[in-house]
Formats: C-alpha cells, sequence, structure tokens
C-alpha cells in the first residue's frame, strides 16, 4: 500500500464565511506525463458506456454534482453555460459518443471526476509552492508566464503563498502544468456544501491509483 | 500623561467585521433559497425529459466565479425563481397537449375511420423513443375507397451515434 497522506489546503476567511464547505484536499503523487495504459482506456470505454442522455439527466440531482452546480450559481455562474467539471465532461462525452484518450494526468483526472463527481485538477508538485488554497484573486494577477491570461479582481481561483495557479473552472498556469520533466504531481480535489470527505478522498485515490499503476514501481 | 490619559478614552476599536450583522443574515438566506431553488430546477430538468424546447439557462451576473454582493444574489435568487415559474408553466401546457394526444391514440385505435392519416408520436405524448401511431388504409387505395382503416404502429430508432 503507498504512502499516501491527504491534506487540506487554506481556504481565504472571506470565502470560508460565505462558502461553509468549501475547500480543497490535495495529495502528493509520484508521477509521470505519458500515454495511458490499456487497461485505462479500456476503463475509460466502459466509463463512457455506462454515461447515457438518461444517466445525464438524472446526474444534475444526484448529490455531488448538484452540491458543485449549487457552489457555481452561488459564485455568479449559470452551470447550464459554464459547466461543473463533471458535467463538462459527461456533456463531451455524448457529443464525441465516448471519451477520447489524452494521456496522464489528463485520463486520471478524468476518470476520478467521472467516478465521483469530484473535479480533480492535476499541477506539477515540484512548481508548486506552499499554502495552496482557494482565494480570491488581487488586482494585476494573472495566470501564467509566458501567455498571461489575466485575472479579474475577487475570481475564485487555485492559489499557492506566491501566485495563482489555476482558475476553478480548470483552466490551468502554464507556469505549474504538468510536463515531460515532472517527477510529482498535485492532485487537488475540490469540495463544496455537501460533498463527503469520503468523496474527495476517494477521488484523490482513484486518481493516485491510476497515475501510479502508469508509472509503474520504479518511479515509486 | 497626557498620552497615557488619551489612550484611556479612546480604547481600541473592536476588530471590524467584514459585513454587518444583518447583511450577512440576509446573505445566508439568500444563498440557501439559492440552493433550493438549484433542486427545483435539477427536478424540474429531470421531469421534464426527454421533452425538448424548454429553455434552462437562468442569468448569471458574474462571468467569473467569485462573491456577489447583496444585490447580485437576489438578482440570482430572482432569475431561478422565474425560470422555475415559466418552466413549470410551459411544463403544465405540455401536460394538457400531451393527455390530449393520448387521449386521441385511444381513440385512434378504438375508431380509426374518424381519424384518417392521424399521425402520433412517442413525442407529442411526452415520452422517449421514436414510435409513432399512423392511421392508414388497409390495403392502400382499396381500403380507402371501402373505407377500411387501420393504425399501424411503428417503431425502430436510427441506430445510436454521436451528436
Amino acid at each position: 500500500m503507498p504512502d499516501r497522506v491527504v491534506e487540506l489546503g487554506s481556504v481565504a476567511p472571506e470565502l470560508a464565511e460565505e462558502l461553509p464547505g468549501l475547500g480543497l484536499a490535495w495529495m502528493r503523487v509520484a508521477a509521470r506525463a505519458g500515454r495511458s495504459p490499456a487497461p485505462l482506456r479500456q476503463r475509460m470505454n466502459e466509463l463512457a458506456s455506462r454515461i447515457t442522455g438518461a444517466r445525464v439527466v438524472q446526474a444534475r440531482q444526484d448529490s455531488v454534482p448538484w452540491a458543485y452546480r449549487v457552489l457555481w450559481r452561488r459564485l455568479g455562474l449559470d452551470p447550464d453555460h459554464d459547466r461543473t467539471p463533471v458535467e463538462a465532461l459527461m456533456v463531451e462525452r455524448l457529443r464525441h459518443g465516448g471519451l477520447a484518450s489524452h494521456g496522464m494526468p489528463g485520463d486520471a483526472a478524468v476518470t476520478a471526476t467521472l467516478e465521483t463527481g469530484v473535479p480533480v485538477a492535476v499541477f506539477d508538485a515540484d512548481r508548486v509552492g506552499d499554502g495552496i488554497g482557494l482565494r480570491p484573486a488581487r488586482a494585476g494577477e494573472s495566470l501564467g508566464a509566458d501567455v498571461e491570461i489575466p485575472l479579474r479582481v475577487g475570481e475564485v481561483i487555485y492559489a499557492d503563498e506566491q501566485r495563482p495557479l489555476a482558475r476553478l473552472t480548470g483552466e490551468l498556469a502554464s507556469t505549474c502544468a504538468v510536463s515531460g520533466d515532472t517527477t510529482a504531481m498535485l492532485l487537488c480535489a475540490l469540495s463544496a456544501a455537501g460533498v463527503p470527505d469520503m468523496a474527495l478522498e476517494e477521488a484523490l485515490w482513484i486518481a493516485a491509483d491510476l497515475l501510479e499503476a502508469a508509472a509503474g514501481p520504479s518511479d515509486r | 500623561m497626557t498620552e497615557v490619559l488619551d489612550r484611556s478614552v479612546a480604547p481600541e476599536p473592536f476588530a471590524p467585521r467584514s459585513q454587518p450583522l444583518d447583511e450577512r443574515a440576509a446573505r445566508r438566506t439568500l444563498l440557501a433559497q439559492i440552493e433550493h431553488l438549484e433542486r427545483d430546477l435539477a427536478q424540474l430538468f429531470a421531469t421534464a425529459w426527454p421533452r425538448q424546447g424548454f429553455e434552462w439557462s437562468v442569468d448569471a451576473p458574474a462571468g467569473r466565479p467569485r462573491l456577489l454582493d447583496l444585490g447580485e444574489l437576489e438578482q440570482v435568487r430572482d432569475a431561478l425563481a422565474h425560470r422555475i415559474q415559466e418552466t413549470r408553466r410551459d411544463l403544465r401546457a405540455r401536460h394538457r397537449v400531451e393527455d390530449a394526444n393520448r387521449a386521441l391514440v385511444e381513440d385512434m385505435l378504438r375508431h380509426p375511420g374518424r381519424h384518417r392519416w392521424v399521425r402520433v408520436s412517442h413525442a407529442d405524448i411526452g415520452e422517449p423513443g421514436c414510435r409513432h401511431w399512423h392511421v392508414v388504409p388497409r390495403l392502400g387505395l382499396v381500403g380507402i375507397l371501402a373505407n377500411w382503416w387501420r393504425v399501424k404502429i411503428s417503431s425502430g430508432c436510427p441506430l445510436p451515434r454521436a451528436l
């Protein structure tokens, strides 16, 4: 059994006061980017065959996907326009008739998100500083270094103590994204009111299992 | 001495609250209302399926996720309530039409001659699938001349494919 620890990220006080239950759980995993192994692609195919139109309709009544819809509403988004991560993946599966493999770590995050309903973001662990958490963006902040994506003041983002890391809707800064040089990854599960801790841990463990299985025993 | 007196006269203020007390209560109420309305909307969405043509989007004040001010929270709550009210009204109207279509199908089956060439599909009665009931003459032209009519029940959806 690999030695894994689930840690909790920080949440800015104004967010915690307004949105109890909003949070971040994260886990560090030794893994590399690369092609997804055949068993994972097979698992994604099986997962895709379970996602029918009726399942997608039902999903928004299920407690976990519904909790993220409520969070999106409370943050001023329309989840039928800016879809929650799990619903975006489900709709993509309906549109394309399946789940296309984009390699690791993307496939691990997609599988974990669809299995549990919890959004999972993956960062390069060595390019993320201490104090990862959720906070509103400050004036003048942007995502990335090469191609800067400006952030609106007050936008809720993933950030470490130094800089913004990603948007809540999933867009990552290039400065902390997984690359070919990555040797360890930081898996982050977003929490909302009504989402049980078990679902967060399950999402992280599914993604970690898949990443470690793909990396092979020598990288653990 | 003067400094000490000044300090005793003007004590340090309490830690400032981020929001006034009643505004926080109002915000909590609005957030709870949004939660309940979102549940109602999700139930309505599932009830309406597989019917097409409903509008589900709700005006959202923020292009990016952020904390909303009190007015914006009210705006979200009102927009949700409006969408639910509108959709319920449309769904009721659709149910009335579907009930009439179901009655029509029953009558078509009993008296096909009264409903020549009428065609009712599953969509017309709010059901999933591609079946339809079609009143057609028996034996083609002979049936038209002899007034022999029957209901042909057709089925068979196209093979599944990507949207």
